[in-house]
């Protein structure tokens, strides 16, 4: 991994993290290692408990008690709008102060449960109004909302006298949109809640004016979801963590969000990661994968590469176990054993007990992430091939 | 079923031993249903022509083991109806059969003579569990299932034993049950006991009287021995709160289940009743049943206090099983033809009686503090009998000269009303699955 | 249109829950109890009982009886109060009623305002010394017997100082009035009284009278509002949309204060209703001590006369104000919880 920072939006290098559980030590993630290219959507795949969605918490300093994380490297890098250098955020050195402006702003994360995840008492267009008062530069838009409504009561106005008198001010405030003042907090949250109605309206609301004036339970997952889309790219964030988005929902609305999400990529220019144990879902959207076992990484590469020529016996294991409908099986082929207890892992390569190319170094030796072909990492002491 | 794939095994199969153990069950059952139904009824009935002023003379040990009436009546109904199961094999009913009749050993054993002599019954129904046909049908199955809920159980009473506040609790009111069952030989003087030499004396002065004992907290007005009538107040403050919330949770348990389960028009009327009832707050209530009562006895304060407090079990066990009632397996359960019974016992209660459990424990706190405040306000025992809120109402009024005949008392309340909110809060704490694992 | 019909519910509801405790005082009243006791004391001779029996209808059949009890009622009714020289009860309550709701509502103020953020730091601070020490004293205060409590705060606070002549609160009553004389109420309410008379001496005189009855009698709404903010608290920050909200990049205050402090006010707001009703119960208790020229000492007062119709009468306000009492609660939670609404 030693291309130039300009590439590479978001890195995570030999990340740890346990949880401090009564029975003992969890030891859910063990040496992570990630890279996201900017503008890519990178697959994170892995079976359940294997530490997708900790690192995904880890990513943002979302990791709460019991839970700590020990050790790593997380960076951002930033590229400064005017001046176009890159500015790399070591996020797990950031002060509680800074990293506010990092969450919601700069990565934003969508999690898996849409029943849950927004709050109940809250509507939902003042739930994504509030990020955008949070991270935004309102001044612009809270003049040009008071533009557009002076030219709305501009039409309906027949006395020419006021006519005269608010295109006077229509004026006044075209004059002030060059060195616009901070505009106060009722306009403020005015704009807010127009951009939400916006972002609404960008992932696809049937009425977005009065989906942003209804309350969570009045809406089905599918549109819960968007919503909760909508909220973590109020703000045009450089990462997005989809978190199992679209896991809870039905295969149907599953597909429109990840239509909708590839269409937002390229009108925002986000990087996206999906967490995901739906391989289906990877091969559609993404083109890199990186895969997990127990809290490590296992393979890193485009996904064309992975479907066709998956290194790690791992990953070999996890796509057979894909059903294919041109394939009549009587039974899965399926990974022997089963995931290991976190809190006393295996040695040495977490995957050896299960692995039927593993020798005596796999069972001392913690295989390192490498670039063994071009474009394709992988940790492992014998890969196939 | 499950039993017919068990017994398949079995070549000795002798279906004999089960109609006995069957049969024999449900013939104890019976009997403990009709011994709660003449005590509990029988009281009822009194308690109805009462209203009339209907003389209804009840043999005279009727009146003191009432509850053990009412415990032994849904004893004996459950027994029955486990005991008609086992002589239809069916597995479920052994172990809660093993429970039921240890229950109501206990019960029986707990009453006076000349009912104690029941409690020999129940012993021959548990041993029938164990002829060896019978044995080897259920015990298997028993074992596999009991063995994690030991461990489980094991395991609570450590987290309980690294708590110090539960322990404190549990510590404070077992030295307050031993003080009242003591009462009688470490108390220096009686409980109505009265000195007029030594009125109005403070903490550890000697009695005015040639060889009397100290009076190590004082006397009040009247010259009675504060830390005497303590400890026999712990007598009656203990045995009111506890009886009523026994009472309260039995009465108030069965009527929530029968509303949770069947729903409808029973639900929507229990429902409205219990509303009613929380309309008032419990002292009030409490104290307006004790005045249309009309006597100043323990009873009614009893009394009073089981029909303020049985609305709150009710909602909650209702709650519990409309919960419960819901959830898949006791749909599967229904959908394999399990009884109504089998699936509100085995299913359904043994999931209420945790929050039950955690409930009645604080419960018995508020009970207290109500039933002291009842006879603080002259809705108590007789006057001088000896019980807390009863002592601090009338030395209250010479708090000037002898404000330690108001502090005591207070003070047991305070700590008995406490240790019982410890060991609730604590058991909840400890039971929470959430809580339980970090 | 749907809050309305929320509203419209909730108030129905209350109107059955208010007959089904007439239906109750009266069972109490009239069929437990007997209600000619009502209208005779020892003087009366044994013989003109009878008569008076038939003069009230006390001898009609049950549904008649119902039927009067519940027109008279309505009427206004509500019958004579022998402890208190054969006042009308009506007439009594409406006097004694605003010094008990004064105390009522000071102690609920100070309940509130203590309670909440000492339960919110607690559970923001699990674990921590703060915490402890309030779990200590919210469990002190459920377990505290108010009658102990209030006396004993009066011995140490009042007695103890006032014989060592040191600065002390009045022991008791509602004002000095020994010094104000010539105090005429108004409403009935003390404190607003002297501010509609601009009577500022006697305004701080009835607040410093309220300090002590209004602590003994808080204290234990105190505990129960503090216990269940802890515990609502500690739920809410459990759930996923704070999760959400950490993420947004909110500060943990805006987390706590919005996010997390409306969801767990729901269940703490439902508390607050029943604690009224714990509060007049404790009022019973409380003005006894400190001699508070309220409802509960007039209650106390009618049991040691077995007056039957001022109990009666007592008991049907109380349980009026604790069902009102929970109908703002519930329309409260209604806006609230916006779920609730279509529940």
């Amino acid at each position: 991994m030693t291309e130039s920072r300009e590439d590479i939006v978001l890195e995570v290098h030999d990340l740890f993290t346990n949880f401090y559980t009564f029975e003992g030590t969890v030891r859910a993630l063990d040496g992570v290692e990630l890279f996201l290219r900017r503008g890519d959507t990178m697959g994170l795949v892995g079976e359940t408990g294997c530490g997708k969605s900790v690192t995904a918490r880890s990513i943002l300093r979302l990791v709460e008690p019991p839970g700590k994380i020990e050790s790593g490297k997380i960076i951002y890098n930033e590229i400064d709008k005017q001046t176009g250098e890159v500015k790399p955020i070591d996020i797990l050195s950031l002060s509680e102060e800074e990293l506010l402006d990092l969450r919601g702003e700069k990565i934003a994360i969508v999690f898996q449960d849409p029943a849950t995840y927004p709050n109940p008492v809250f509507r939902i267009g003042d739930q994504i109004a509030e990020v955008v008062l949070l991270h935004q530069d309102l001044r612009y838009d809270v003049i040009d909302m008071k533009i557009e409504k002076l030219e709305k009561s501009l039409q309906g106005e027949s006395d020419p006298d006021k006519q005269v008198h608010i295109k006077e001010k229509i004026e006044y405030y075209r004059e002030l949109r060059k060195d616009p003042p901070e505009p106060d907090k009722k306009d403020a949250k005015a704009a807010a809640f127009r951009r939400a109605v916006n972002m609404l309206n960008l992932v696809r609301m049937p009425s977005p004016e009065s989906i942003a004036m209804q309350y969570p339970h009045e809406l089905s997952g599918g549109m819960r979801q968007r919503a909760l889309i909508a909220m973590a790219l109020a703000c045009d964030p450089g990462v997005l963590i989809c978190d199992e988005a679209t896991t809870a929902l039905d295969v149907t609305v599953q597909a429109q969000v990840l239509k909708l999400l590839n269409h937002l990529k390229k009108e925002i220019g986000t990087s996206i990661i999906i967490i995901t144990h739906d391989m289906g879902v990877v091969a559609e959207t993404c083109n890199w994968v990186t895969v997990m076992y127990a809290g490590t990484t296992v393979e890193s590469c485009a996904t064309k590469n992975l479907f066709t020529r998956p290194l790690h016996p791992y990953t070999d294991g996890l796509l057979t176990a894909v059903p294919k409908l041109h394939e009549n099986k009587e039974r899965l082929p399926q990974i022997l054993g089963s995931v290991p207890n976190l809190i006393t892992p295996p040695s040495g390569c977490r995957f050896h007990p299960r692995c039927a190319y593993a020798t005596e170094q796999c069972k001392s030796v913690k295989p390192k992430l490498t670039e063994l072909e071009p474009e394709h990492w992988v940790a492992c002491h014998n890969p196939l091939n | 079923m499950e039993n017919q794939i068990a017994m398949t095994a079995n070549e000795e199969y002798d279906p004999m031993q089960f109609t006995i153990a069957g049969i024999t069950g449900m013939l104890v059952g019976l009997v403990s249903f009709i011994f709660g139904i003449a005590i509990f009824g029988g009281l009822f009935v009194a308690g109805i022509l009462g209203l009339f002023s209907i003389a209804f003379p009840l043999p005279e040990f009727f009146g003191s083991i009432g509850l053990q009436g009412l415990l032994a009546l849904v004893t004996g109904f459950v027994l029955y109806r486990t005991s008609k199961a086992i002589k239809k094999h069916e597995l479920w009913a052994f172990s809660t059969s093993l429970y039921i009749n240890i229950f109501a050993i206990v019960v029986f054993v707990s009453t006076s003579y000349p009912v104690v002599l029941l409690a020999l019954l129940p012993l021959i129904p548990l041993l029938m569990l164990f002829l060896p046909n019978v044995k080897t049908y259920w015990y298997p199955t028993f074992r596999e299932d009991i063995t994690p809920r030991i461990k489980e159980l094991k395991f609570s009473l450590r987290l309980v034993a690294k708590s110090p506040l539960v322990v404190a609790g549990i510590i404070i009111l077992l030295v307050f049950v031993l003080f009242a069952i003591l009462a009688p030989y470490i108390a220096p003087y009686g409980p109505e006991e009265r000195l007029w030499s030594d009125g109005n004396l403070p903490p550890l002065s000697p009695s005015n009287q040639p060889g009397r004992p100290d009076h190590i907290w004082g006397t009040d007005n009247s010259g009675g021995d504060v830390y005497s009538r303590i400890l026999y107040g712990a007598q009656i403050d203990l045995q009111v709160s506890i009886t009523v919330v026994i009472v309260a949770v039995t009465i108030g348990s069965l009527i929530g289940a029968v509303a949770g389960y069947y729903g409808g028009k029973i639900d929507e009327l229990v429902m409205r009743i219990t509303d009613i009832f929380f309309a008032f707050p419990g002292l009030i209530l409490a104290m307006a049943i004790v005045m249309a009562l009309g006597e100043r006895s323990l009873q009614n304060v009893s009394v009073a206090l089981m029909i303020t407090w049985w609305p709150t079990y009710a909602r909650l066990v209702r709650g519990q099983v409309l919960a419960e009632r819901e959830k898949l397996y006791v749909e599967a359960a229904r959908s394999i033809g399990a009884s109504d019974t089998r699936i509100l016992l085995v299913h359904i209660l043994p999931n209420t009686i945790q929050p039950l459990t955690v409930q009645a424990t604080m419960d018995t706190g508020s009970v207290l503090l109500v039933a002291a405040g009842l006879s603080f306000i002259g809705f108590g025992p007789p006057a001088g009998i000896a019980e807390w809120g009863w002592m601090i109402a009338t030395a209250q009024l010479y708090f000037t000269i002898a404000p330690w005949a108001v502090f005591f008392p207070g003070f047991a309340i305070l700590f008995v009303a406490l240790a019982f909110n410890l060991v609730g809060d604590g058991i909840r704490d400890i039971l929470d699955p959430k809580l339980r694992r970090r | 249109m749907k809050l309305r019909d929320f509203i419209l519910r909730r108030v129905l509801l209350a109107i059955t829950v208010v007959f089904g405790v007439l239906t109750i005082t009266w069972i109490l009243a009239f069929i437990v109890g007997d209600p000619v006791t009502m209208y005779i004391n020892e003087n009366t001779p044994a013989e003109a009982i009878p008569a008076i029996r038939a003069a009230h209808g006390f001898d009609e059949p049950w549904p008649v009886q119902y039927f009067l009890y519940l027109s008279n009622l309505f009427q206004g009714n509500w019958g004579v109060s022998g402890s208190s020289s054969n006042m009308p009860v009506l007439e009594i309550l409406a006097l004694k009623f605003p010094a008990t709701i004064e105390l009522a509502i000071v102690a609920m103020i100070f309940a509130i305002i203590l309670g909440i953020p000492l339960g919110i730091i607690s559970a923001t601070r699990k674990d921590q010394k703060i915490d402890h020490f309030t779990r200590i004293f919210s469990l002190a205060g459920v377990s505290m017997p108010i009658f102990w409590f209030a006396f004993m705060l009066k011995y140490v606070l009042y007695y103890y100082l006032a014989v060592n002549n040191l600065p002390h609160l009045p022991g008791g009553e509602r004002y000095d009035t020994s010094t104000y004389l010539d105090f005429e109420f108004i409403t009935g309410f003390l404190l607003l009284d002297s501010l509609i008379q601009g009577n500022i001496p006697i305004f701080l005189d009835g607040l410093v009278h309220l300090i002590m009855p209004g602590f003994a009698l808080g204290y234990l709404t105190l505990a129960i509002i503090t216990r269940m903010m802890r515990s609502s608290m500690l739920e809410v920050l459990k759930e996923d949309y704070i999760t959400l909200a950490r993420s947004k990049g909110l500060r943990e205050k805006v987390v706590i204060y919005r996010h997390a402090l409306r969801n767990a006010m729901i269940p703490t707001v439902t508390v607050i209703g029943l604690a009224f009703g714990g509060l007049i119960t404790g009022a019973v208790l409380t003005e006894t001590i400190f001699n508070w020229p309220g409802l509960g000492r007039w209650a106390v007062r009618s049991i040691l006369f077995a007056d039957l119709a001022a109990i009666n009468g007592f008991t049907l306000l109380v349980a009026i104000i604790f069902v009102t009492a929970n109908l703002i609660v519930d329309l409260i939670y209604g806006v609230l919880d916006p779920r609730i609404r279509f529940g």
